[in-house]
């Protein structure tokens, strides 16, 4: 049978693409304009000009970017902060669904869910605040150090401390909720690999390391390609909400900076054009991991 | 399973479950600081220390909390974003989702790379910004809705669902005359009521906690929505009509920011542990098959 012509199913299946239209609309206005809107990283962009009327300007915004030092700094401590999260954090959600996953206790491993996932359903804003009750002079940190003798510390102004509370503030507000995809795959596994680990006189920690950790694996594996392929996100919020000035050395990311300069100074084109290249760049990666990915034998993102 | 356990994996179970708890217990205790503050005689919790327990009780900085009008109008603010973008992005969604989850959708490749291509590339911040500008949305809480009103991996969820209705339904209500319509009011819709909890619980997280959104494209003060007035608050910014809230010295005491800290996290933590299971099956779906 011939395939049916483009339009003979048009006529039969209009009624789908009157659905899709809101849809069609909403993604060619907010998602593809903003993508052609990239294009004022190649203009000086005039607010009275418009996207489109702006003068094209070549790569001079690129150059200047560059070359500036702001740049350099921002892209190396996204990097940084990235490889810090990917150390410390990506192994805390799998240690903390092997624990609850040999919580015998159904009582305690029910409130321990709910109160691991808690902070994941609250806003940065709320996180930050409670950050920096905590670790205010008069905070619960600082009472400690008082008690032990020490001198109190502004940790939230202190360069060097930057990175450790933004890897420890992720740890608590999404180490808990990350535990999901991991326990979904250990519910997965067969029950007979444990009862015949059991009769070879395998313990329960020897179950975990033979039998749990090896059926998880891929799903360690892509998540944490995935991860690589997002390197460049860092947590913009988390970062806005908790970094100030004495800090930028260490905490500034691209993110932070493209709203400082774009939203802030003004600086429409310049912005734009550390936007695109953090765009090219995540896109890049994202393509490849899941290449990669698809490689293994795996189902990619797509 | 069930099996003799030896005295190693007693111990071992015993640790295991300790930790556990203990972890639980840490992971909550901030919010348990927050509310002890907040429940705190305001004298005091100013000078500071532990808080396993409040010092002191005292329900003042709930009333100052209530009584502040910024409070007021940024919840029914908040409340309008909430349940308007909710109701507009699950439509939207569902309407996206549904064609492209149909094998007979008139040039299907190109729909779904429609969908695909702004999930792995993005115009970013800047360009989205001026582009909500160009459309005359600055300053209106439709900014806060309409920009984000789809969201690829949403739609690409529901899709995955929804092609798991098996396709004799389809079949069948064809024979018997139903159109596209019917079928997606009908028959899909119903069907599909497992993972729209889960996207609608999504969206209400989303919302309620907007905040970066609408510290870009609201300027209006009366425009402001809760996470924005709660930023305020904690960080002490300066406002006319949080003169009340600030005690004799001039400033915005402990309790009553953590107490406003309380009243915007209490309606989403509510809501959530009875949908649990819900979220725990979205997050499944999306992990089955992306």
């Amino acid at each position: 049978m011939r395939k049916p012509g483009l339009l003979y199913s048009i006529r039969r299946r209009w009624q789908l693409l009157v659905l899709l239209f809101p849809g069609v609309v909403y993604y060619a206005i907010f998602r593809y304009w903003p993508i052609y809107g990239l294009s004022i990283a190649f203009k000086d962009y005039m607010p009275l000009q418009g996207i489109l009327h702006s003068p094209w300007v070549g790569l001079k915004y690129f150059e200047k970017l560059f070359t500036s030092y702001d740049f350099t700094r921002v892209l190396a401590n996204t990097i940084i902060i990235s490889a810090y999260k990917l150390v410390f954090y990506f192994p805390v959600p799998i240690l903390l669904a092997l624990m609850l996953n040999e919580t015998r206790h159904l009582g305690v491993k029910k409130v321990a869910q709910t109160l691991f996932y808690m902070p994941h359903f609250v806003s940065w804003v709320i996180m930050a605040g409670i950050v920096s009750a905590i670790l205010s002079t008069d905070g619960i940190i600082n009472t400690i150090i008082k008690y032990f003798g020490g001198t109190p510390r502004v940790f939230l102004s202190e360069e060097k401390s930057f990175r450790s509370i933004l890897v420890l503030s992720s740890i608590w507000k999404e180490a808990g909720w990350n535990t999901v995809i991991y326990l979904a795959a250990i519910t997965s596994v067969n029950p007979e690999l444990y009862e015949s680990a059991a009769i070879d006189g395998a313990g329960i920690i020897g179950r975990m390391v033979h039998v749990t950790l090896p059926c998880i694996r891929n799903t360690i594996i892509i998540t944490f390609i995935l991860r690589l392929g997002s390197i460049l996100d860092v947590g913009f919020e988390q970062v806005l909400l908790l970094y100030n000035v004495s800090v930028y050395s260490t905490g500034d990311i691209i993110d932070t900076y493209v709203y400082r300069m774009g939203l802030t100074k003004g600086q429409f084109s310049l912005s734009t054009a550390a936007g695109l290249f953090k765009s090219v760049v995540g896109f890049i990666l994202v393509v490849s991991s899941n290449w990669f990915i698809k490689r293994l034998g795996e189902e990619g993102l797509w | 399973m069930r099996k003799q356990n030896s005295i190693g994996d007693k111990v071992f179970l015993f640790i295991n479950g300790f930790l556990v708890a203990v972890i639980a217990l840490i992971m909550f205790y901030p919010f348990w600081y927050e509310i002890s503050v907040s429940l705190s005689d305001p004298k005091l919790a100013g000078t500071g220390g532990m808080f396993l327990w409040p010092h002191g009780f005292s329900l003042e900085a709930y009333k100052t909390v209530f009584k502040t009008s910024s409070m007021g109008y940024a919840f029914r603010n908040t409340l309008f974003v909430t349940l308007v973008g909710i109701a507009l992005s699950m439509l939207a969604t569902l309407t996206t989702a549904y064609p492209l989850s149909r094998p007979d959708l008139p040039a299907r490749r190109f729909f779904h790379y429609m969908v695909l291509i702004p999930f792995i590339f993005s115009g970013g911040m800047i360009p989205t910004y001026l582009v909500v500008k160009e459309c005359g949305l600055l300053d209106s809480l439709w900014a806060l809705i309409i920009p984000s009103l789809i969201a690829s991996y949403n739609v690409i969820i529901v899709k995955n669902f929804m092609a798991t209705i098996p396709d004799a339904i389809h079949e069948a209500a064809y024979i018997d005359g139903a159109s596209d319509f019917r079928i997606f009011f009908g028959i899909v819709l119903p069907l599909s009521l497992p993972v729209i909890a889960t996207i609608g619980l999504w969206l209400a997280v989303g919302y309620w906690n907007t905040y970066f959104n609408a510290l870009i494209y609201i300027t209006s003060r009366r425009k402001r929505v809760l996470q924005q007035v709660l930023y305020e608050i904690i960080n002490s910014t300066k406002s006319d009509e949080m003169i009340n809230l600030e005690n004799q010295a001039g400033l915005i005491p402990q309790t009553v920011k953590a107490a406003a800290t309380v009243v915007v996290a209490v309606p989403i933590l509510m809501v959530y542990p009875f949908l649990q299971k819900y979220f725990v099956k979205g997050v499944m779906l999306g992990a089955v098959k992306g």
